[in-house]
Parts: structure tokens; sequence; C-alpha cells
């Protein structure tokens, strides 16, 4: 049987999360940054 | 191996089993073969055994004299296929299930909406009497449209006669080159040989109900069943089916068969649970089900455990963990509900396997249900898999799966009932096995109150 451990399926979900959760914090981030520091 | 322009992979049996992999193809081409990749290939491969591996005394095998031996004929290797001999030829020397060498080309999927494509010419087999016997023909595919029947004998597939196929398999047995048992092998051995990448032709002959003799050009559809993928584990089709059945004296019994445990079948499995809650008895029909996600089975066993239970300890080289299963209170539609109380039959073949034996021997330990069938496959390890240099993937034992003191790895579940199927049932239509968990069913006490 297959053994799935818990750091490989966190590794797993975050991997498939990551994409989406850095498109919506993109625009917050760039909010929070010095003017002269965006592009 | 090349057939058709495409890579089809026909292993031993060892490796069609857990994640049935017969007829698996990618449509990628290889790359010219690497052979400094392939060496370290071989040397990481070695290492995460020797790393990882439960038993550290390797059963009695020298690991270390293994690679000496080996590491030459690895170095020499003139092309992947020779490389991938000589890893397989490693791991088969621990003796063990859940050791194989998965090729790139049906891992490297990612992408792809379902991985690779599989085909299927829409039959199954067991070995009975000496005899390949067609047991299922899928409604409307290729086998069907050919007029294929249960209980037809298959003689031949391609250019080879099943009678020499079984002799060489025999011969195998005879000198301990295998890990499971002829019946497991011949059945891994004709899915082999029949799955057939989608389009492509097998000529197989067979013997009808009346001994004639048929031939049938089968050319493959895609198979049936739903895709699931698992990390960069080669896609799995899945297939599920719940119906309600009567059987004697009136006794009501839902019948639930799945061929793996992979988590989308999660729902379907809850949903019939649901539905069948009222009825005097289930029966779970894990015949021919290879296996899956070990974490699935304690899931499943709570729909009929009245308090928290163990169904077996997974012991790897650190670590010892109870797979515990709790008693599911709840609904797929959030009502609380109790476990199914009622009887539970769990019916196995020689192909029934890993997480379906782990299932059916931890709750046969707890007194929960009864096993009806044939000896299933005994392979029953935790597996993990990790990605090799040259990109194949090299999955691996890393844990003992042990039901009170008790390792049901080399040896299977061996059902209460032994019920045999033969050839004459499967021409008639009938299901001894199943008629077999129905009768039992119905001479059990029925509940007062529902």
């Amino acid at each position: 049987m297959i053994v799935e451990t818990l750091a490989r399926a966190i590794g797993r979900a975050l991997s498939r999360a990551l994409p989406a959760l850095m498109r919506a914090l993109g625009p917050v981030l760039k909010r929070l940054m010095p003017p002269e520091r965006r592009e | 191996m090349r057939r058709n322009g495409v890579i089809a992979f026909r292993g031993p049996a060892i490796a069609v089993v857990l994640l049935a992999l017969g007829g698996c193809s990618a449509r990628a081409p290889l790359a010219p073969y690497d052979r400094s990749a392939g060496l370290e290939s071989f040397d990481a491969s070695w290492r995460i055994v020797r790393e990882t591996y439960f038993d550290t005394t390797f059963a009695g095998v020298d690991w270390v004299a293994l690679r000496d031996t080996l590491r030459p004929r690895a170095e020499r290797a003139r092309g992947l296929n020779e490389l991938r001999g000589v890893i397989e030829r490693m791991l088969g020397r621990l003796g063990r299930s859940h050791f194989m060498l998965i090729p790139r080309e049906l891992a490297d999927t990612a992408g792809s909406a379902t991985g690779v494509v599989r085909g299927s010419v829409g039959l199954d087999v067991r070995l009975l009497a000496d005899l390949l016997v067609v047991t299922e023909v899928d409604a409307g595919g290729p086998a069907a449209r050919a007029g294929v029947r249960p209980g037809w004998v298959l003689v031949a597939v391609g250019r080879d006669s099943t009678s020499a196929l079984l002799e060489r398999l025999r011969e195998r047995a005879r000198a301990r080159a295998t890990v499971y048992r002829i019946e497991t092998e011949a059945w891994g051995t004709a899915r082999g040989r029949l799955g057939v990448p989608p389009d492509s032709a097998v000529d197989a002959a067979f013997l009808d109900h009346a001994d004639r003799s048929v031939t049938a050009r089968l050319v493959a559809d895609t198979a049936p069943g739903q895709p699931v993928r698992l990390g960069s584990l080669p896609t799995v089709f899945t297939r599920f089916r719940a119906e309600r059945r009567a059987g004697p004296d009136g006794v009501q019994v839902g019948v639930v068969r799945f061929n793996a445990w992979m988590a989308p079948l999660m729902r379907q499995i809850d949903a019939a649970v649901d539905s069948f809650r009222s009825l005097d008895g289930m029966v779970l029909d894990l015949r021919g089900n290879t296996g899956g996600i070990g974490g699935m089975i304690g899931g499943v066993a709570g729909h009929f455990l009245e308090r928290r239970d163990t169904l077996g300890l997974m012991i790897t080289r650190r670590n010892r963990l109870a797979l515990v299963a709790n008693p599911r209170l709840v609904s797929a539609d959030a009502r609380p509900v109790r476990p199914f109380a009622g009887p539970v039959a769990v019916l196995v073949d020689e192909v029934s396997a890993s997480a379906s034996e782990a299932f059916t021997g931890g709750m046969r330990a707890l007194g929960r249900v009864r096993v009806f069938g044939h000896q299933s496959m005994g392979a029953v390890l935790g597996a993990s898999w990790d990605r090799l240099p040259d990109g194949d993937l090299l999955y691996h034992a890393i844990m003992a799966f042990d039901i009170r003191g008790a390792n049901l790895e080399g040896r299977g579940v061996v059902p209460d009932e032994a019920v045999p199927l033969t050839r004459a049932d499967l021409l008639a239509g009938r299901d001894p096995v199943l008629d077999a968990a129905l009768r039992w069913i119905a001479a059990q006490p029925r509940p007062v109150a529902r």
C-alpha cells in the first residue's frame, strides 16, 4: 500500500496552492512596498 | 519496451501488481541512453533501499555484496532497458512485494490531464484448474463486441499459447524466481499480454462454451474508469460499483465493489454505505482490488466499527505506528449516524493485494468481517517512491504491516470460507463467492429494530 508521508502531502498541497496564493497576494504586497521599489 | 511507436511497459508480474500498470503507454520519445545518469540511478536505488528498507537484516541478503556484484553490470549496460534490468534484479533479490522501477515514460505525466493513457481489451482472467479462464467481460468493450463471454478459456495471446506461458511460470516458481503464487503470476502475465495501448490490436484465441476454437482480433479501447493521479505515480483508473442485492430468505444486502484504494473513491464509498445503512448486511467485493492508499482503510473500516480500534501496526525502520480506525458517526450529508452494525462479508481473490489485504486482515482480526473467496495475493507492505537521477521512479517498501504480531506478506488472507470459482459457474452466469456471502448474511440474526 502506498504510504503518504505528511511532509510529502503538505509539499504536494503547497505546490498546487502556491501559484494561486502568489497571484492573490501580489497586488497586496505591491501596495505594501515603498513607492520607489514598485515597478 | 517499444511497440507500435509507443512506449509500453510490460515488466514481470511483480511490476504489474499494486499499481496495475499493464497497458500503459506514453507517447514521449526517449532520449538517448545517458550512461552516467544510469549508473547514478543504480547507486541511488541501492542507497535508498539501504537507508529506508524496514528490515535492517535484509532477510539474509548481503546488500553490500549484491551491489558489488551488480554494479559492474550496471556500468556496462548499453541501454536503458539493460540498466533497468540490473536494478530490477537487485530489487528482486529481496524477494518482497512493493519493489518496482517505474519507467519515466509512465511517471512523467505532469501537464497532461490524465497522465498516461491506458488501453483495455475489456476482459479479465483467472487461473482455474490450470486454465486461464475469462472471468469478466466489460459490457460494450472490445471483448464483448467480439462475442467473448465469461467462462471461455484463453488459449493463446499473440503467438504464445497460454499453456506455454503457464509452463514458463511454473519453471520460475520452481526456481523460486517469483514472489507470488502461480495463480497471481498467471493473472499478471495475461494482463501484461492483453494490456496493449489504445487502438493497438491483440490476437487472442479462445475455447468457447462448447470448447470450439474461436479467434478474435481485439483492438483496445481507452481503459474504462476514472483516472486518478497521485504525485508522479502513473495514473490509476478507478472503477466503482454499488448495488442492492436480494439474498436467500429475502435478505437485502448492499454490495460495494471497487478496484483500488484511491482517495477520490471515498465519497462514493461513503454515499454507498449511507444508502445501504438500513439493509440486513453489506458485502465489500475486493476481488481484483490491487490496493492503493493505506491511510484510506481506516476511514472505510470506521463505517463498520462501534468503537475506535486498531487494524494493525505499521512498522518502519524507526517507528511503530498504529493504523487506527475511528467510528464514522456522520453521514456524507452531515447527519449523525451510527456505524453499520449488521454482518459484513469481504470477498477476496488472488489479485486482492496490499491495502485490500491490510483492510481485510485487520477487520477479520477484530472479528468484524467474514472473508469469502480465494487466498489473497500476499503483498502486504507499505511503500513510497523516489525520483532517480535518470528520471525513473523507484517504488520501494518502507514498512511492514503486522496484525497481532502476524504478517501477511508472502501469505495473504486465507478466507474463512474458501469458495472455488469454476468455469461451469462462469458459463452459467453464477457468482458462487457472492452467493456464499449472501447465504451467510441470511443466516445471521436480523437486528430487532432499525
